[in-house]
């Protein structure tokens, strides 16, 4: 099932909740040709927002992704508190949270690292291009090896006093 | 080290100190050869709302036409 990246952001941040978009739909935003399936978000994991976590996707069908159908799975602030990392399967599409991310941290640490945006429909937080090249390259997996590759060209095209500016809307 | 400075130089949990954004490596040299960036040159010059409705087409259209593909292959 192809994610539904609208939904899922509008679900995110209609409902109040505090998350840094990270990954690949973040390398996309920042001008990467790859194109993605899921959607990876920062969450902060404070009370506030662990309880609107909860409450936003409980109607989205949260289950484990990979996980074998019928586990006792509740999607609630227990859950939640209890764990930290969610690669989740919802009504929308693949979803994961992270309460870490390696190479970043949490939310906070990530925090001034990041700028509010436009896109899907909605405004959220956008990690900045030279933190999620930090994060892919910590992250250390082979298949990250082109993407990083192509991200750390777009941060150098991004330099140059010549390089391609975006068209003003 | 007193108390103080050894909470300072901590790094946050999940945080591993690795290369800096820019930090040089030959493996990513030779991936760069590969990588086609007149697509992504293309990308740069929209707007990041531009780049998001890119990404919620394609979706779109890998979401319709994989279901075709896979019927196809039976």
């Amino acid at each position: 099932m192809a994610t539904d990246f609208e939904k899922a952001l509008a679900t995110l941040t209609g409902g109040g909740v505090e998350f840094i978009v990270i990954g690949g739909v973040a390398g996309t935003l920042h001008g990467s040709a790859f194109i993605t399936q899921d959607l990876d978000v920062v969450y902060a994991r404070n009370r506030g927002n662990i309880h609107r976590l909860a409450a936003a996707l409980q109607p989205h069908e949260p289950y484990l992704r990979g996980a074998p159908e019928g586990l006792p799975f509740h999607w609630d602030e227990r859950t939640i508190r209890n764990g930290l990392n969610f690669t989740l399967t919802t009504s929308f599409g693949d979803l994961d949270l992270l309460g870490e991310a390696t190479g970043g941290g949490a939310y906070e640490d990530l925090l001034p690292h990041s700028c509010e945006v436009s896109g899907f429909g909605v405004r959220f937080r956008l990690l900045n291009l030279d933190k999620l090249i930090v994060l892919k390259r910590a992250a250390g997996r082979p298949k990250d090896l082109v993407v990083v590759a192509e991200l750390q060209g777009i941060l150098e095209k991004r330099k140059q006093p010549s390089g391609p500016q975006p068209e003003t809307h | 080290m007193q108390a103080d400075e050894l909470h300072e130089a901590a790094e946050p949990f999940g945080a591993v100190p690795g290369p800096t954004a820019e930090a040089f490596d030959p493996v990513l040299e030779v991936f760069k050869r590969d990588i086609d960036f007149t697509l992504v040159e293309r990308n740069l010059r929209l707007s990041t709302e531009q780049r998001a409705q890119q990404l919620v087409n394609a979706t779109r259209f890998i979401g319709r036409f994989r279901p075709l593909v896979a019927e196809s292959g039976r």
